[in-house]
């Protein structure tokens, strides 16, 4: 499991699990799916998905998605989960982007 | 897929444990792969890098089979290297040591030339020609030996003299 600060737009920074960390390359936005384990109904945990603005080694959490960004987000994720190939992303490392 | 919509949060989805894991293994192999292709990227250019064309000339030259050598080729090989070496060094004189071996070289010639030239000269008047040579050995040189040898000869050779040569068996041995 890999852990990593990230910075809320309210200023606060908080330890997250780090889910998975991309870019569109088509959009040349990267995003992150983070976790505070938090468990809900059903027995299902909390993934937040934000895009990130680079600064450094913290991640600025940005607080604004548009209905097309998240539906286009929500095909990435069932593309990543059956497994098909999706060439409009690559994966990054954290710092890296 | 199970995912749950967070109600007033439109970018938080509820998943189950085996979602995140996977999500999280799909970019770690991801990652994992583009390390092991972006590693080969960079060693491949540092390798062929370290090799200069002329080693790669060398390479592919000692890559080609050898001919038989001939030790006397071997040996010519050597002494023109060591003449080459020789010349390199004479190239190493300055040009005041190089001027001066190429006087003494020039007044040599000369010497030779003078010797020759006076040798020309003295040639008609000292040298006698081949057939006087012969004809002077068919003369005597000494007449006073000749004339001794005539008489000496004359002497020995006596006619010869029955009387003296027979005894006079009649009379008999005289005791």
């Amino acid at each position: 499991m890999e852990y990593i600060d990230i910075k809320l737009p309210s200023g606060e920074v908080i330890n997250v699990e780090l889910i998975s960390y991309f870019k569109i390359i088509s959009t040349g936005k990267n995003y992150l799916f983070y976790t505070k384990n938090e468990v809900v109904e059903n027995n299902l945990i909390k993934m937040y998905v934000t895009e990130i603005i680079p600064a450094g080694t913290v991640f600025n959490v940005s607080d604004k998605m548009s209905d097309e960004e998240w539906t286009g987000l929500k095909n990435i994720m069932k593309s990543i989960l059956t497994g098909s190939n999706n060439e409009d992303i690559i994966y990054l490392e954290i710092g890296e982007s | 897929m199970k995912t749950q919509l967070i109600s007033g949060v439109q970018n938080i989805i509820a998943i189950d444990l085996v979602k995140k894991e996977t999500f999280q293994k799909k970019r770690q192999e991801n990652l994992k792969s583009k390390k092991t292709s972006v590693s080969n990227e960079i060693i491949l250019p540092q390798d062929t890098l370290e090799i200069s064309p002329e080693s790669m000339r060398a390479y592919k030259e000692s890559q080609q089979p050898k001919p038989d050598v001939d030790p006397l080729t071997n040996a010519e090989l050597l002494s023109q290297t060591f003449e080459k070496k020789e010349i390199h060094t004479e190239n190493t004189l300055n040009s005041g040591e190089y001027l001066e071996i190429v006087n003494e070289i020039a007044k040599a010639m000369d010497i030779l030339d003078n010797v020759s030239a006076k040798v020309v000269k003295l040639m008609p008047t000292n040298v006698k020609k081949e057939s006087s040579i012969h004809q002077d050995l068919l003369t005597p040189v000494n007449n006073d030996y000749h004339e001794s040898v005539q008489n000496t000869s004359n002497q020995e050779l006596q006619p010869f003299s029955p009387e003296r040569n027979i005894f006079d068996v009649s009379q008999g041995p005289n005791l």
